[in-house]
């Protein structure tokens, strides 16, 4: 009988478990422990609406309400210094212990940093903190320096537009997003960034960077010098798995969980960024995004109550970015073919990932009526005559196997 | 048909807790016949699955699955973006923005407390009427 369920971390993962554990009928004590001081908020907003300035009504994610009515516990700005995985004790850093039947950690990841890179105007955009301490630096006719051309340096980077600043972004590949979307597709990110207006120094290494006085100037090995007012570097995140580590629990890039989350120690769970699935589509796998840690912290509190759920959610995340809209579901590190239905040009289009003729990923623009059918042929690996997926004339749908 | 017996009008567009609502058993609030106005055929809600269409100056988004037509409020509640731009899929109308799934029916979202606004639908002769009067239906939560 499980009767305590303590999540380490309280961000989205852990938010979902908890909401889901009240829906199933969970009755027992629930607590979320977070190291920030914040409310659990949602992240996504952070590049977005937070970044443009707009209000964004949506961004906490277990109202002090909702807490109080479905008693559950949240511990705010406090670590958890130790895991004792056989009792499955959680020791918080002000010294109160919590023992636990469940424990789910979704400790998520931190900001990846720029080694030498030091000063008040170095930024990196992880947590709401950070947020605001960039928005409270971008201003109109500013100019803002961005370092990666991944999705947040994407988002900062028409953020920063949207409020009238200079943007230049300085990617260390050819193309931004090259690893995940291909050469093709990636230079379409490119052209959506140029048409923002933002001047883009892709195939450049980062040599330096200085801050001096309020303003920051980063040196690129092409021997470009760019300054700007504030530097935001967004070269990815490192995994939270030290007190997974410390208590023993298989760990490599992330936690290791099976497909049922469940950690090489019973009783502990791990959900959402800083999670290593085993995945029935696309094997080993850790997926950083919104989609995956709610869905995760479902099937984790599902599992918790014994209600045996196999993670198998084909992957699902969106950026917003100027006007337009992109979206990616499934996986795909190699391929042999893209196949194209709209158009690039018009940024307007999906883009198909096909191996062995398998559609295992989607990359669209504007296209989230398509991404949601093309998220279906990943999940049931459908394998389309490649001619009629890009014909605009035959229904996505109908090529859905068991539609 | 598409307008089950326990339909309420509890405000327009506004987000009902799920677990506050009560099933509702009083009588239907129910649209002045003068209300229905005729939108579409469902000829070519077959064709096409969805249409945009507008009547008494409300944004609706109609839809065609298993052989009914349904009326949602073409705005999205999340971000604004209309929904008949997204698509059907298992009794579900899932949004083209950011993929919030709505039932077709309820316009409840499944995994938050929050509803889209619906219209009542009547089929008549192979014409489809809207009543365009947004609506939350109340359900027994899950």
């Amino acid at each position: 009988m499980t009767t305590t369920v303590v999540a380490v971390g309280a961000g989205q993962a852990s938010a979902v478990a908890a909401r889901t554990l009240r829906r199933r009928g969970f009755d027992g004590r629930i607590v979320l422990v977070g190291e920030e001081a914040h409310r659990p908020y949602q992240r996504p907003p952070l590049s977005k609406e937070y970044l443009r300035g707009g209000e964004d009504d949506d961004l906490y994610l277990l109202p002090e309400q909702w807490c109080a009515a479905k008693d559950v516990e949240v511990v705010l700005g406090t670590r958890v210094t130790r895991l004792v995985p056989t009792s499955r004790t959680v020791e918080l850093a002000d010294g109160r212990e919590l023992t636990a039947d469940a424990v789910l950690l979704a400790t998520g990841g931190r900001a990846r940093r720029l080694p030498g890179a030091t000063g008040d105007r170095v930024c990196y955009l992880r947590t709401l903190d950070d947020a605001e301490r960039i928005s409270a630096l971008i201003r109109p006719g500013g100019q803002v320096v961005v370092i990666g051309g991944g999705f947040i340096g994407s988002e900062v980077a028409a953020s920063a537009r949207a409020r009238g600043a200079d943007v230049t972004m300085i990617e260390m590949l050819d193309v931004p997003l090259l690893r995940v979307l291909g050469v093709e597709l990636g230079a379409v990110c490119a052209e959506i960034h140029r048409r923002g207006g933002v001047d883009m120094r892709l195939g450049q290494s980062v040599e330096s960077v200085t801050q001096r006085g309020e303003r920051v100037e980063v040196r690129t090995g092409a021997g470009d010098v760019i300054e700007g007012d504030l530097v935001v570097v967004g070269v990815g995140i490192e995994p939270n798995v030290e007190l997974a580590e410390q208590a023993g629990l298989t760990v490599g890039n992330g936690i290791v969980v099976d497909e049922h989350l469940r950690t090489s120690i019973p009783g502990i769970y791990a959900a959402g960024d800083v999670a290593n699935v085993r995945h029935p589509l696309f094997g080993s796998l850790r997926v950083e995004h919104f989609d995956n840690a709610s869905k995760q912290g479902a099937v984790a509190a599902n599992n918790i109550m014994g209600r045996e759920t196999v993670f198998d959610d084909p992957y699902w995340f969106w950026s917003d970015q100027y006007d337009l809209n992109l979206q990616y579901t499934g996986h795909a590190t190699s391929w042999d073919e893209i196949v194209v239905r709209g158009s690039t040009e018009e940024l307007s289009f999906v883009a198909f990932y096909l191996r062995d003729g398998i559609v295992r990923a989607a990359f669209g623009v504007e296209r989230g009526d398509d991404v949601a059918i093309a998220k279906e042929l990943v999940a049931q690996r459908a394998t389309p005559d490649p001619l009629q997926l890009a014909d605009p004339d035959i229904d996505l749908y109908d090529l859905v196997p068991t539609g | 048909m598409s307008t089950p017996a326990t339909d309420a009008l509890v405000g327009e567009g506004e987000a009902v807790p799920r677990e506050a609502s009560v099933t509702a058993t009083a009588g239907l609030l129910g649209p002045d016949e003068e209300q229905w106005v005729e939108v579409a055929t469902v000829k070519e809600l077959v064709r096409h699955k969805k249409k945009y269409v507008e009547a008494g100056g409300e944004q609706i988004a109609l839809f065609y699955t298993g052989e009914q037509v349904y009326a949602l409020y073409d705005v999205c509640m999340h971000k604004q973006r209309s929904l008949s731009k997204g698509v059907i899929m298992g009794g579900q109308v899932i949004c083209p923005g950011h993929q919030w799934m709505f039932d077709v029916e309820t316009g409840w979202v499944d995994e938050e407390e929050r509803c889209q606004p619906t219209y009542a639908v009547r089929v008549e002769d192979g014409a489809v009427y809207v009543n365009p009067v947004r609506r939350i239906l109340r359900t027994d939560g899950d």
